[in-house]
Formats: C-alpha cells, structure tokens, sequence
C-alpha cells in the first residue's frame, strides 16, 4: 500500500474540484479504487465500485444542473482526509424521478475520505440531507408537537 | 499541542460528557470561543452559552450518549467522528417530551489553541433528528 504525501492528497483533491466543476463523471469515478465505496444519504446506502460511484454522480448533476461543491478546508491526518465544504444547486432536473421543484438548496457538508495508493478507496458524506430534501421543496415539514 | 495532548483533551471532554459536568466541558472552551449550532439557530460565543447548549441536550436527552470513533488531527485542526443517540423524555427545545430515540452520525471541528477550543462546529443531519425523536413532521410536498 502506497502512502500518499500531503501534497498529493492536495493535488488529489483539485483533480477533483476541476473534474466536477466539467461535470467530468468518468474522471470522477476514476479517482476511486476499483473496490472504493461512497456511503451518501442521496444514495440511501453505500455503493460500491467507480460504476455505481458514477451512477452518484450523474444523478447528482442530473437533478441539480448548476450543482456546486465549495471546499473551505483540507484536514488530512495520514491516508484519512476531511473535506469541509459547502453544497448548493438547485432542483432543475428532478429528484429521485420526482418533477423539478425548481428550488435552490445550500448545505455544509462534510466529506470523510480514505486515500492510497492515488485513490479513493472510502468516503462518507455527512450532510442535513433532510433539510436539503425541505429546502428544495420534496418534503414538507411541520411541528409535530404543539408548544405547551 | 502535540497529538497525544489532544487525544487527552478528547477523552477529557468524552468523559465529562458521559458524567454531565456541564462546567468542565464548558471551561475546555475559550473564554471567547464560538460554536455554531443548529440548535441555537446560528453561532453562540463563550463557555456560559456553550454550557448551556450542553444542559439543553442532556434535558432533553437524559440518556444521551456520544461515541467517539475517529479524531482527524491536522495542526490545530481537529475532526471528531461521532454517533449520538438518546431519548427524548426530557423534553427537547422547550417542547413537551415526546419519548422517541435518535440516532445520528455527527462531525464536529474543532480549532485548538493553548489546550482549549476557541471555535466549534457540528455536523448532522439536525432537521433528520427532530423528524426521529417527532418534533418535526415530514410529508412529500411534490
């Protein structure tokens, strides 16, 4: 196993950026290990696979067209790397095959990765995904709970 | 610091919150340090309003539990990877207790400075664990 230096990962990172920004999904999916997995709310689960990665990836850019991923930050200890960031887009193509809400969203996100070897071979997206689903209009949310 | 210094800070912090002492998890913050908080609505700054950001959670949640299981440490810069669980028959944000469980993966970062936090950051899926413990409701709009 190939331990990569920080200047690397940094160089792994804006690939990334560069890559996403182009909508580029195989260079993309072609940052993870063969057997790399994503764990993401907006996948329900985790998937497994630069295929199924780039399946992630086209529906992301699918339902949100002007989709962006802002990193603030960099934390690297080792082969582990958090990305602190910021997602935002809005629903111009439909989530989850439900017809376009039209809406914007903005949520911080965290983005937890292992890399070796030049590669991603786990990452796990912590996210309000439900405060994404109420603010681009897919769920309606309510007190539950009348105030005494 | 050096890292074994914040590994000790950490497990510090771990086992006050485990024994609720709200005023040692408080005093390992800054005089002037800000945390941002879903539940305060934006950024609260010092160690009385950050302790009682704590209080608010342990009322809520009596049995409420944080398991660490990772620390990223870069420089000053520190990621802690946790679950939080609990229950709410305290009582959460002034509302009557509606005796559901959460459980929600949580990151915090954290900066360091002499031995202390001086800025705090949590997250989570905050709206995702009021919908859990039912003080949120959620339908399909569309």
């Amino acid at each position: 196993m190939d331990t990569m230096t920080r200047q690397e990962i940094i160089a792994l990172f804006d690939r990334r950026a560069d890559a996403f920004a182009r909508r580029d999904v195989r260079a993309l999916a072609g940052m993870y290990a063969a057997t790399g997995v994503v764990e993401s709310p907006m996948a329900g689960g985790a998937v497994t696979g630069p295929a199924a990665i780039a399946q992630l990836y086209e529906a992301l850019f699918k339902t949100f067209p002007d989709a962006t991923l802002t990193t603030e930050e960099l934390v690297i200890d080792g082969d582990r790397v958090a990305q602190v960031a910021t997602l935002a887009g809005t629903d111009a193509g439909g989530f989850l095959g439900l017809p376009a809400t039209g809406k914007p969203f903005r949520v911080p996100v965290l983005i937890l990765i292992t890399a070796t070897d030049r590669q991603i071979v786990s990452e796990r997206r912590i996210y309000d995904f439900t405060g994404l689903l109420i603010q681009i209009g897919v769920l309606k949310a309510q007190p539950a709970v009348a105030r005494p | 610091m050096t890292r074994d210094q914040i590994v000790a800070l950490f497990a510090r912090r771990q086992d006050a919150i485990a024994r609720r002492d709200v005023d040692l998890i408080a005093a390992q913050h800054a005089p002037d340090c800000e945390h941002e908080s879903a539940l305060a609505g934006g950024t609260v700054k010092g160690r009385e309003a950050i302790g009682r950001l704590y209080e608010r959670w342990f009322k809520g949640f009596p049995d409420f539990v944080l398991t660490s299981e990772e620390l990223l440490i870069d420089g000053e810069r520190v990621i802690q990877v946790t679950t939080q669980s609990g229950t709410d028959t305290g009582g959460f944000m002034e509302l009557p207790p509606t005796g559901k469980p959460f459980r929600v993966q949580v990151v915090w970062l954290f900066t360091l400075k002499d031995n202390q936090f001086t800025h705090v950051r949590p997250i989570f899926d905050f709206t995702g664990t009021l919908i859990q413990i039912g003080v949120l409701k959620a339908k399909p709009a569309v």
